[in-house]
């Protein structure tokens, strides 16, 4: 298929100016394409804009953007130096005392799903100018890249790491020497997916209000009605996270070429001993364990703002609604009607989205050429805040479940992919050798090697996909369709109905921690049976 | 600040939480300016804005910078709203004494949720919001929606219904679906109206080649104001001279506002206007436009006993149940 791009042998190349020359031929065909539907209207009756005609209002216009773009890019740094920081940290300590891991779980996949729409006015009352920006941006970025470091320290050489020990090293010094040196790889790919989330977090939370920012400028100009402005801006913003994903990339490249992995294997999974019968008590016990941390968070979270029960409900006030008090069986229904509503659109999206992200790494790890320049295009999906897209989604796609399968799919592929992708550039070097001196196909090399390698990837780039699912239905429902939860929760706002507010994050938390749970449970059975 | 929740224990207490995860974040709230403490013998105040700075706040903006706050002994701080800003949130969070609201909203929340809040004073005597569409769809009145399909934010789904069902029209026999404010759905014909301020998005709609035909939902029956500024009870109490002085300043700078409509948003279009992402011309328009719905033979921002009375008697066919109690038109009398 690339021979439409460029000729299959190019003499007197290298591989590198190969590889660059089709990257940059599939780009200028995708643009040019672009730019043929744009100028000519063709979708969405007009309302995609031409690249051209986006670089005609940025440029007729740029003498706005510096300030807002220094805003945003204060913010987002401020996000994402916090937010990994903290996720390294956190997953280092993780590596030491397992327990820490279960314990803080619940919280941490909780504040990883809830709805931005539901955070963005909690946080922007909670705390003071900037930092319920910088919190949101947190929000994002701190997961993907908790739950990479983890793969990575975890996946770390078990020949290296029993040397260490075996000549009397500690936890501790096996981690220095070893882990964390052998998990750059992975903690520089959650660093890679943090970029756009790091954005868009702050985007999001200049939404709760100030001054400057691209988001602030988002807002003014979305009133516009011009498609160009509002395509400069979302992807002056992409741009912003593509050059820092870059950066990282490069540093990827740079320590991949220093440093040599022996081999990989795979993560040893924990080894609990005992009856079948012990081992399920004691996954209760660590849930019952995690769900207390999460509950302890809340109340402290609740007591700690000083805030009115009006305004913060704290589990006891959730439940009152939900259970006791007079509207409790309306609200019950209101509530489980909604959910069922967005329940199958959740799981379709979130089965597509892997499936999407799955295809599209091994498309890449195999056409590298496609995948260097479809990267920036998966971008613009990850950095522009779905309100600035969601008149052009409805026009080209309606407000049916179709749609809100799509959004689904885009809001929760990313992480995914750069993890899989992750996985599949790790392939260990030596059976790569001897399948390619035998002239294996391209598809050999993938399902005999890269794939089988990449299994832990998979896991978990689900872990990271699904919890969020309802949060992308919601999104969608929020914007596009206003039906289901998304639907209700935009009444609860007009209606200045926290309690309902409240009670649909909860919905929302519970369904992520199930089906995270669900995602845990079979990455433990598949990597067992893999030992 | 709100003497409800004190701010240096709320900071304290703030700096202690979400354990972990974000905790070094948490730490740094507690460091920002509380040091806004009374300079020069003014009473601090802040004001909570419910949208990004265009012309529907121009009064404001004219009494801050024709120093007209300070002459009543004022010195206020502005904070303009956004799309995930709940004025309402700011009063009861104490990062705001005063509030621009919407009063469906405000009041739903008093009456559902013994909410502490008091209306004061009401900018648009007639509220703006109305059902904007393309002149060549034929809606003119409520009763043309039957069937179609109207875009309406989240915070004015209430008003929206509450206007059907004045009208005696099904809210469900209209498809509603969510609006963030871009007309472009509207113009390519995706969705046949829009609920926005009728001050406003005629002007884009006309740049984009369109015209625009509109009814407000104050004149299809449903009659309460809009913008109306809210305090909490306990900040009528401890607070009143400065709310009143507020009061004062702000219908002065709206005065000023409406001497020549298109003097000052010319004005400041380096200034208040500066990086909006909307152009000079749309605010000259919606200030020309507001003028009448703001402007009232009672005085402006007052609240009559009619006002009140339509106010209370529209929501109550929503089963919304308003009461005088929560108006206070003390400061106009």
């Amino acid at each position: 298929m690339m021979t439409t791009a460029a000729p299959r042998t190019m003499p007197g190349l290298s591989r590198t100016a190969r590889h660059r020359i089709r990257v940059a031929a599939i780009t200028l065909v995708v643009l040019a394409a672009w730019e043929v539907l744009g100028r000519f209207g063709l979708v969405a009756g007009g309302a995609l804009p031409a690249p051209s005609a986006i670089l005609e209002a940025w440029w007729a216009d740029w003498e706005e953007y510096p300030r807002h773009i220094l805003a945003t890019v204060g913010t987002a740094a401020a996000g994402f130096a916090i937010g990994n920081g903290v996720a390294i940290v956190i997953a280092i300590a993780t590596q030491l005392v397992p327990a820490i891991d279960r314990l803080i779980r619940p919280l941490v996949v909780v504040l990883f799903c809830l709805p931005v729409v539901v955070a963005a006015p909690i946080l922007g009352i909670a705390f003071d100018d900037p930092w319920p920006k910088i919190a949101l941006a947190v929000l994002l970025v701190f997961f993907p890249t908790l739950i990479a470091t983890q793969v990575g320290l975890r996946g770390a050489p078990g020949d290296a790491v029993s040397v260490v020990r075996s000549a009397g090293g500690g936890a501790l010094r096996a981690l220095f020497l070893v882990r964390l040196r052998a998990a750059v790889p992975e903690i520089l790919s959650g660093l890679q997916i943090s970029a756009p989330a790091a954005v868009l977090g702050a985007i999001l939370g200049e939404f709760i209000g100030g001054r400057w920012g691209l988001g602030i400028y988002l807002v003014g100009s979305i009133s516009s009605g011009n498609p160009a402005i509002i395509w400069a801006i979302g992807l002056t913003a992409t741009a912003l996270s593509a050059i820092l994903y870059g950066v990282l990339g490069l540093v990827r490249l740079w320590y991949g070429s220093t440093e040599k992995l022996l081999t990989l294997d795979l993560p040893s999974t924990r080894r609990v001993a005992g009856s079948a019968l012990r081992k399920a008590l004691e996954r209760v016990g660590w849930l019952i364990a995690g769900l207390a941390v999460l509950i302890g968070a809340w109340y402290a979270f609740i007591a700690s703002t000083g805030l009115p029960v009006t305004l913060m409900n704290s589990p006891t006030e959730v439940f009152n609604t939900l259970v006791t008090s007079d509207r409790a069986p309306e609200l019950r229904a209101e509530l489980g009607e909604a959910f069922l509503s967005s329940l199958s659109p959740a799981v379709i999206g979130s089965a597509a989205g892997i499936l999407f992200a799955f295809v599209l790494a091994t498309l890449f790890a195999t056409f590298p050429s496609i995948g260097a320049s479809a990267m920036p295009f998966a971008f613009i999906s990850q950095t522009v805040p779905l309100v600035a897209l969601a008149p052009l989604i409805a026009l080209a796609f309606g407000r049916g479940p179709a749609t809100v399968v799509a959004v689904t799919v885009s809001v929760t592929f990313f992480p995914s992919l750069v993890t899989i992708m992750q996985g599949l550039a790790g392939a260990p070097s030596g059976p790569l050798d001897v399948l390619r001196s035998v002239n294996a196909g391209r598809f050999a090399v993938l399902s005999k090697v890269v794939v089988p390698n990449a299994v832990p990837h998979l896991l978990a780039s689900v872990r990271l996909a699904v919890p969020r699912a309802l949060t992308g239905v919601l999104i969608a429902e929020q914007l596009i369709t206003g039906t289901g939860l998304g639907g209700l929760l935009s009444q609860a706002r007009g209606y200045l109905d926290y309690r309902l507010m409240w009670a649909i994050a909860v919905v929302v938390a519970v369904f992520s921690l199930i089906v995270y749970g669900l995602a845990q449970l079979a990455e433990d059975g598949v990597l067992k049976r893999r030992r | 600040m709100s003497p409800l929740f004190p701010r240096p224990a709320r900071r304290a207490a703030v700096a202690l939480i979400v354990v972990g995860t974000i905790g070094s974040l948490a730490a740094c709230s507690s460091s920002s300016d509380d040091a806004a403490a009374e300079t020069d013998g003014l009473t601090p105040l802040t004001l909570q804005s419910s949208w990004i700075n265009d012309a529907e706040f121009m009064g404001y903006y004219i009494a801050q910078d024709n120093g007209l706050y300070e002459d009543e002994g004022i010195d206020l701080t502005y904070l303009p709203g956004g799309p995930s800003v709940i004025p309402e949130s700011s009063l009861l969070a104490g990062d705001a004494d005063i509030a621009i609201t919407s009063p469906d909203t405000t009041i739903s929340a008093i009456a559902d949720q013994d909410a502490p809040f008091v209306i004061i004073a009401a900018q648009y005597q007639q509220n703006p919001l109305g059902v904007v569409s393309l002149a060549s769809s034929g809606i003119d009145g409520p009763e043309d929606l039957v069937g179609k399909t109207v875009a309406v934010p989240d915070v004015n789904r209430l008003a929206f219904d509450a206007m059907l069902t004045i009208n005696d029209i099904d809210p469900s026999s209209v498809t509603v679906v969510p609006y963030s404010y871009d007309p472009t759905p509207l113009v390519k014909g995706e969705v046949d109206a829009s609920l926005d301020f009728v001050t406003n998005v005629p002007f884009t709609i006309s740049e984009m080649g369109e015209t625009a035909s509109s009814f407000t939902l104050y004149d299809a029956g449903y009659k309460i104001p809009n913008d109306t500024i809210v305090v909490t009870k306990d900040a009528l109490e401890n607070n009143r001279e400065a709310i009143a002085a507020f009061l004062k300043a702000t219908v002065a700078g709206w005065e000023e506002n409406f001497v020549d409509t298109d003097a000052y948003p010319t004005k400041f279009e380096n200034s208040w206007f500066e990086g909006t992402g909307r152009s000079i011309d749309n605010e000259l328009f919606f200030n020309k436009a507001q003028q009448p719905l703001i402007e009232s033979a009672d005085g402006m921002f007052a609240m009559t006993d009619d006002t009140i009375q339509d106010t209370i008697d529209s929501l109550a066919l929503v089963g919304i149940t308003a009461t005088p109690d929560m108006f206070d038109t003390s400061f106009f009398e």
